[in-house]
């Protein structure tokens, strides 16, 4: 066995690096911070947000939805560096970019790896229903109920490397999808202090592309398209202010992703399809002026059978920081 | 125009360091013309998991094709190795063996089919890079030979495989 076929068992876990966002930013239209995407508040301008994954495969599920675990001999990991940053463009209207940095370090069957790369970027807008913040501290008439939904697009760019690319001699060098995708995205949010709940939702279509070569060989050109990808999200969080008007929020949330078969040439490849159920945990603070917002939080797949399916299994770690400005 | 700039720069920066087989793929043939002579592919003798030891030979002897599947046990070999043994049932006289090429030891390879669910295929374990070198082996690809030892595919795993099979097996 050499040391490049070794190397390529990463493939897992850059896959999981690729499929499962999991970026945490600030949210809410308050100003808080919470989990979800990187969605300016309403009196926000500017935000340049930083966050770090910690990603550690635990197993996987089969295609029947069994649960496999990891070898324990086995250790593989990905760490992500997410830059990202978001623009007002005007009252209603905000946009913004996520550039990931990716390392994988994995050991199988006693042999180490150890590689980085850019990962696949992604570009969003989006819209806000809403032309005052919604959130309350009290329920006084039907209005209070009103929510903040937030409505958006995004493009995720194949800036990666990926199995298609000439430059990939090995799984080793993936750090990307290698195909667009357009997602449509909807938030809806509603704070009655100290509680927060929401929902957050996404479809998304891949473009379909040529491929002429896998790995770097040159083979029979035929044209790809991954399934359609869903992914639903649930939360509830409750915020503590602290002595100075700052505040601290605690997020739990209920994940679940999944991404139809693949296309390629004139045939469907069952086996692509997959779903994943997962559970978070998020703990936010923010100072009083809310410019900096720091954040932890824990994403846990559900290691058992039926919580998912063709997919890994895997915790993430996210440490993040942001900072609003105008 | 001052946002435009600040949103231009970065963006041209990753565009600029990013894949372009990726950015803008193309579908035109890169095969040289190499990649259009039939290949013969030479004899192995390699161990199975259950100590057998195949000969490619006595296989394409009593078959009209040898698939050969490099897994590493993965979650996307995982959903391969399930379509094939489903699909395996439609093709009696094609014979597929799964290629273990990361274990690097007979018992470590028994772990790994044993803990993934997949005792009832056949596997070969690949300790001395044998096939990995012969076939040029990566995760998921898909080697067919037919009864004349010609390799008639080599690729990442996909529905075409069954194109092919077909045409051996009509």
């Amino acid at each position: 066995m050499n040391t490049s076929t070794i190397f390529s068992q990463k493939t897992i876990i850059v896959a999981i690096a690729l499929l499962s966002s999991s970026t945490t930013f600030a949210a809410s239209c308050c100003g808080g911070g919470s989990a979800g995407s990187l969605i300016l508040p309403k009196f926000g301008k500017k935000v340049v947000d930083v966050s770090f994954d910690i990603e550690t495969y635990q197993g996987k599920w089969d295609s029947a939805g069994k649960y496999i675990a990891d070898p324990k001999s086995d250790n593989q990991n990905q760490y992500r560096l997410n830059l990202a940053y978001g623009q007002r463009l005007s009252n209603n209207w905000q946009a913004g970019i996520v550039v990931p940095y990716v390392w994988n370090d994995n050991k199988v069957s006693g042999e180490t790896s150890k590689t980085e790369g850019i990962g696949d970027t992604s570009i969003h807008f989006w819209y806000e229903t809403f032309d005052r913040v919604t959130c309350v501290y009290q329920v006084n008439t039907l209005a209070d109920l009103r929510p903040a939904i937030y409505l958006g697009g995004s493009l995720t760019i194949p800036t990666g490397s990926s199995m298609y690319s000439d430059d990939v001699d090995d799984n080793y060098d993936i750090t990307g999808r290698g195909l667009y995708r357009f997602d449509t995205n909807i938030v809806i949010e509603k704070t009655i202090y100290p509680y927060t709940a929401t929902l957050q939702a996404s479809y998304g279509k891949y473009l379909a592309r040529p491929v002429n070569q896998e790995y770097g060989e040159a083979i029979d050109p035929y044209t790809k398209r991954l399934g359609d990808r869903t992914s639903l999200s649930a939360s509830l969080a409750y915020t503590v202010f602290l002595e100075d008007l700052d505040t601290l929020t605690f997020t739990a949330a209920l994940s679940k992703l999944s991404e139809g078969k693949a296309k390629t040439a004139n045939h469907e490849e069952a086996e692509s399809q997959f779903e994943k159920q997962s559970s978070a945990l998020s703990m936010a603070y923010a100072t009083p002026d809310l410019r900096y917002i720091y954040k932890a939080s824990w994403s846990h797949a559900f290691a058992s059978d039926n919580r998912g399916m063709n997919f890994s299994v895997t915790d993430i770690i996210t440490l993040g920081v942001s900072y609003a400005f105008n | 125009m001052l946002l435009i700039r600040r949103l231009l720069i970065p963006c041209l920066a990753i565009l600029l360091s990013a894949c372009v087989e990726d950015l803008a793929p193309e579908s035109k043939d890169i095969r040289n013309s190499d990649s259009f002579k039939i290949k013969i592919s030479e004899n192995f003798n390699i161990t199975t998991t259950t100590d057998e030891v195949i000969s490619l030979e006595d296989e394409l002897a009593n078959n009209d094709a040898v698939v050969l599947y490099f897994t590493m046990w993965c979650t996307t070999c995982g959903g391969h190795m399930d379509e094939i043994n489903y699909k395996s049932d439609s093709y009696p006289n094609i014979r597929f063996l799964m290629v273990d090429f990361i274990s690097g030891s007979i018992s470590q390879a028994k772990n790994y089919q044993r803990d993934n669910g997949y005792n009832n295929m056949t596997t070969l374990v690949d300790d001395d890079d044998i096939l990995q070198n012969t076939y040029d082996g990566k995760m998921a690809a898909t080697i067919v030979i037919n009864n004349q030892s010609e390799i008639v595919f080599n690729e990442v795993y996909k529905s075409r495989l069954y194109d092919v099979l077909d045409s051996l097996n009509p």
